[in-house]
């Protein structure tokens, strides 16, 4: 039966997402994941200790693994089709390889590397060392933002928040968290409809409209946002908000199988970390 | 309004204005008592949202006063939680409102901040989302309701805090005719279950209906106050305000005029009222 609804709020989801959900569908997605029966704590500890031990081992092997396993993973458990996930994993690779070109290439007074460029006396050059820093670094930031994407994909905010405040992390930072993600869907939302309605009047037929049009719309989402949070907060004081955002969750119990696999999966990570750092080796 | 009995919320030359703006109310009195059904009318900008956020505390009168059960109130942190969850509403935009991710935690973002325990709280939540036939839904994201489904999230939202007044700002705006047929069944379900509800509309004829009592808001004050056959059959007052006359007002008064075998005062408010007053006429005068 839990079965039977949630397959078919996804696929209402997948119909909805063609109008326009983007980068909102998220937490649509997280509501009906597949693993919506294990408990937020068992996936926020999961996620966290995996990225800590890609980012702690050192190893691209390892930053490898948990990039393709995690991949994997949403692709497994995410209600979310599987286009959706590969576009969304696709967005952090373009800013990690910008950053990884920087580390890749060194500024040095005499030609090295394998790949030199003079530039005034002086060499731009990919040197081994340099690219081999590179990969290290793009297999672990891309590692450790797949975990996070994991995270996001298969836990509501909602849920995540609930472990934080229990992990007492101070409450303006949840409070903030909470409505800082909850309004940026309102502020895209009605940069959606502004933008529809300046297409409708040709506001973006050439470059001089273009730049018009984006100013302004900019400027009315801003004015708009400050008008909206003003009705929001009315309407949340209307319901005795005092400061501190509480809502009824009802967060599936910490099950033992899901911990064992969790803990499994770490291990097994753990395991090979220790062994490449033992023979001082790397997967590739 | 019944003269013997305390009302449950009373406004007292209440004045108000928002800064540089003219006044957005001008001395407003007003005794809503319990289990009555307000109609709240008047043009754009006549302050009847300004009214609600009065009545409900968000804003404090820079003059006159506001009492609850005869009690004034003087903005105490705890007189002013104990007024917003005695007199709920329902905002016009309910993406305005809506804050949580499930239905369900929504609904319980008012009962949680009374501080009531865990408990107490699932058991309003729940009864708010029968009453409001929410159940189904209960772990959906509400913002991606549909319009219908969402103002009765917004009105669940509120009836969980057991409210013994509720304002609805215009409720039927964003609904469409079958949905605003669902909401006025809710409201005479509400009203049957002893709750006070006062609804602001630019829907005369679902006033005309659902009302007992007109409140026409113009320019910050209130320019008629009565029943809503009394206030619609004054002239002054529908000139005034902008307002237009019910449908079935209009039409009973053009049959009241043909047909003279019909009381002077029959004022049907439903079609089925309104067909019984022709049959009525009918047997007056064989003729028809």
């Amino acid at each position: 039966m839990q079965n039977k609804t949630s397959s078919g709020n996804s696929r209402l989801f997948r119909t909805r997402h063609v109008h326009g959900g983007g980068f909102l569908a998220i937490d649509r997605y997280a509501q009906s994941s597949r693993l919506r029966e294990v408990s937020p704590y068992v996936k926020l500890f999961f996620s966290l200790a995996v990225l800590l031990l890609c980012v702690a081992a050192g190893s691209r092997g390892i930053g490898l693994v948990v990039s393709a396993g995690m991949l994997a993973a949403c692709l497994r458990f995410s209600s979310a089709p599987a286009g959706y996930i590969v576009s969304l994993m696709a967005i952090p690779v373009l800013f990690i390889l910008v950053s990884c070109m920087v580390i890749a290439f060194d500024v040095v007074r005499s030609p090295l590397g394998f790949l030199d460029i003079p530039l005034f006396g002086i060499y731009i050059s990919a040197t081994e060392s340099g690219l081999n820093r590179a990969l290290l670094l793009f297999f672990r930031a891309y590692g450790a933002v797949a975990c996070l994407y994991f995270l996001s994909l298969t836990t509501p905010i909602q849920e995540i928040l609930e472990v934080l405040r229990t992990l007492r992390l101070p409450k303006l930072i949840i409070e903030l968290m909470y409505l800082i993600y909850r309004y940026i869907f309102l502020l895209l939302e009605v940069q959606n409809h502004m933008t529809i309605a300046a297409q409708s009047r040709l506001g973006y037929s050439s470059r001089r409209n273009f730049w018009y049009t984006f100013t302004h719309i900019s400027g009315n989402v801003l004015a708009g946002a400050f008008r909206r949070s003003g009705a929001c907060f009315d309407a949340m004081e209307a319901r005795c908000y005092d400061g501190t955002l509480c809502f009824l969750t009802r967060q599936p119990p910490v099950r033992v199988r899901h911990v064992m696999a969790c803990l499994l999966i770490f291990l097994a990570l753990a395991a090979c970390t220790a062994y490449f750092k033992w023979k001082g080796v790397d997967l590739f | 309004m019944n003269k013997g009995q305390t009302p449950l919320l009373s406004l007292r030359d209440v004045e108000f204005s928002y800064p540089d703006a003219p006044p957005a109310l001008r001395g407003i009195s007003l005794d809503i008592c319990r289990g009555e059904r307000i109609a709240v009318l008047g043009n754009n900008g006549a302050g009847k949202s300004t009214f609600f956020l009065v009545c409900n505390g968000i804003l404090r009168p820079e003059r006159g006063s506001l009492s609850v059960s005869g009690r004034e109130m003087h903005y105490t942190k705890q007189e002013l939680t104990a007024l917003r969850k005695q007199v709920g509403i329902v905002f016009q935009d309910a993406d305005n409102q809506i804050l949580a991710s499930t239905v369900e935690s929504e609904i319980s973002f008012g009962p949680m901040n009374l501080r009531l325990p865990r408990q107490e709280v699932e058991q309003l939540v729940d009864e708010a989302m029968s009453q409001m036939d929410l159940t189904a839904y209960r772990n959906r994201p509400p913002q991606y309701l549909s319009g219908g489904e969402k103002k009765r999230v917004s009105i669940a939202d509120i009836l969980a805090m057991r409210p013994e007044i509720i304002l609805l700002d215009e409720p039927t705006a964003s609904l469409d005719p079958k949905n605003t047929e669902l909401l006025e069944k809710t409201l005479d379900q509400l009203s049957a279950a002893g709750i006070t509800l006062i609804v602001s509309t630019h829907d005369v004829d679902f006033a005309y209906r659902f009302a007992g009592r007109a409140v026409v808001f113009h320019a910050g004050r209130i320019i008629a106050d009565a029943a809503p056959e009394q206030v619609f059959a004054d002239e002054a007052v529908i000139r005034e305000a902008g307002l237009k006359r019910p449908v079935l007002f209009e039409a009973a008064r053009l049959v009241r005029r043909a047909l003279p075998g019909i009381p002077a005062n029959a004022s049907p408010r439903t079609m089925e009222e309104f067909a019984e007053m022709l049959n009525f006429a009918k047997t007056v005068d064989k003729s028809l």
